[in-house]
């Protein structure tokens, strides 16, 4: 399968670049208690948050993919377009049926649209195509040499509510004044990182290389089924700004730390599916099992690749059985929010609080290397244990530290 | 018998639904609600009408 994309630059930290914008790996679970957790308070505006994040980051992308592939007019700009989105995971979009004018966009397979319903378990009151919407319009705009805000996007049709082909409506307006704009790769860690922990049988070099041998990009259907879970490799700025505008919106409700509470909640949870299914895949039992002599080289084993998820670079500075301390360079929160806000006087790394916490619990009370079921009936079990890990974020780099550490302990 | 916070949202799980009915409703005073003592039925029937909703994708 021959795809036209943008250039995917490795940069140091870890992070991977397409056209200048960081991506990030994360599964259809995160992406569902992300987008439920956003989208619980009424009022707060989320939903145009959501698809202008996704327009701006978009845009960007393919402005700078365009220019890299010489690409000049709309319709091959539009390929491009839709190249990419296929080959990050969210699916097939065709743009046949847009123009400078506006027009329809059609989706007929959808990360979010179709990969959702499988974490909910239940069915949705809503259309769930929000990031699709902002890709689309940021898409047209790009091709049109427009502004990032410069399409409407409304859904016609949502496969999440049951339609057969999803559809969006693209129509033209005034790019608002204030439009977020993707600041890119943002503010970075200067200077190297400390090695890998010694106390550990893990190899993070032989498990990076042996990952950098996978092929993780989308399928013919431009979707990234991996692992027991569907993967997408998204604008890391995407998350930061729907996230951290979801913070800054609830400050002064007086449910601001239950807020990030619920942030934290949907790392934990992208880290029970997606490292947990990790943990019991084909690929970990090909590279990583084999080196692990010990219960704690599990957990080097999965901070070794989740070192190849863009998420910044993780080391284990400390671990025992009831606690484990990860320090963290360039973590994309961190980055995001010093790009898109300056320094913070609050840690705002929740993904990686949550990660933390729940990769502890995965291998400690959850025992990963017994190969337990993945289901709503273990996830419990572990959340509800007494002896279940809990994270707290120490330091952070957007509030200044030169690092990002969170202790996880029983 | 009346119900109580307790009897809606049992343990950490309850405790997390709790915060998402929270937000929903944008009632931060249901954090420092007594865990055991009887609700208002008014309030049972919003708090359960919410939690439903809550539970849908």
């Amino acid at each position: 399968m021959t795809r036209e994309t943008g250039d995917v630059t490795r940069v140091d930290h870890g992070r991977t670049l397409m056209s200048g914008e960081p991506l990030v790996f994360h599964c259809n679970h995160y992406n569902y208690w992300l987008q439920k957790t956003l989208l619980l308070p009424e009022g707060l505006g989320m939903r145009a948050v959501i698809r202008d994040a996704a327009s701006s980051a978009a845009h960007a992308m393919i402005t700078q993919a365009a220019r890299e592939r010489g690409a000049t007019e709309p319709a091959e700009i539009l390929r491009i377009a839709a190249d990419c989105f296929s080959a990050l995971g969210f699916g097939t979009m065709d743009f046949s049926g847009a123009g400078e004018a506006g027009g329809a966009v059609r989706t007929p397979t959808s990360h979010y649209g179709q990969c959702l319903r499988m974490a909910s378990g239940a069915d949705f009151a809503e259309p769930q195509e929000l990031f699709d919407q902002g890709y689309a319009a940021g898409a047209l705009a790009a091709a049109h040499g427009r502004p990032a805000g410069s399409y409407a996007a409304r859904s016609e049709a949502s496969q999440s509510m049951g339609a057969e082909v999803g559809e969006i409506a693209l129509a033209p307006r005034e790019a608002p004044a204030d439009f977020f704009t993707a600041p890119g790769r943002g503010p970075h860690a200067a200077g190297d990182v400390p090695p890998q922990s010694p106390d550990t049988n893990v190899d993070e070099g032989a498990v990076l290389s042996a990952l950098a041998g996978l092929d993780l990009s989308g399928n013919e259907e431009g979707l990234l089924p991996r692992f027991g879970v569907i993967l997408t490799n998204h604008f890391a700025n995407f998350y930061d700004r729907i996230s951290f505008e979801f913070v800054r919106r609830m400050d002064g409700t007086g449910m601001l730390d239950m807020a990030e509470e619920l942030l934290v909640e949907a790392g934990y949870r992208c880290a029970f599916n997606t490292f947990g299914g990790i943990m019991t895949s084909a690929e970990w039992d090909a590279v990583v099992k084999p080196q692990c002599k010990t219960t704690e080289d599990w957990v080097h084993g999965m901070v070794a690749v989740a070192n190849a998820l863009g998420w910044g670079v993780w080391r284990v500075h400390e671990l025992t059985p009831s606690r484990l301390v990860v320090r963290i360079w360039d973590d994309y929160e961190s980055t995001g929010y010093l790009g898109m806000y300056g320094e913070s006087d609050r840690f705002v790394s929740h993904l990686a609080a949550g990660g933390v916490a729940g990769l502890m619990n995965l291998v400690y009370p959850g025992r990963i290397a017994e190969r337990p079921t993945l289901d709503a009936e273990y996830y419990a079990r572990i959340f509800e244990s007494p002896e279940r890990f809990e994270p707290r974020g120490v330091k952070c780099m957007a509030s200044g530290d030169a690092y990002t550490e969170v202790v996880a302990e029983r | 018998m009346q119900k109580t916070m307790e009897d809606l949202f049992p343990g950490n799980m309850g405790r997390m639904l709790m915060i998402r009915v929270m937000l929903k409703l944008r009632m931060p005073d249901l954090k420092d609600m007594p865990r055991t003592e009887p609700l208002d039925p008014s309030l049972v029937s919003r708090l359960e009408t919410t939690i439903a909703q809550v539970q849908l994708g």
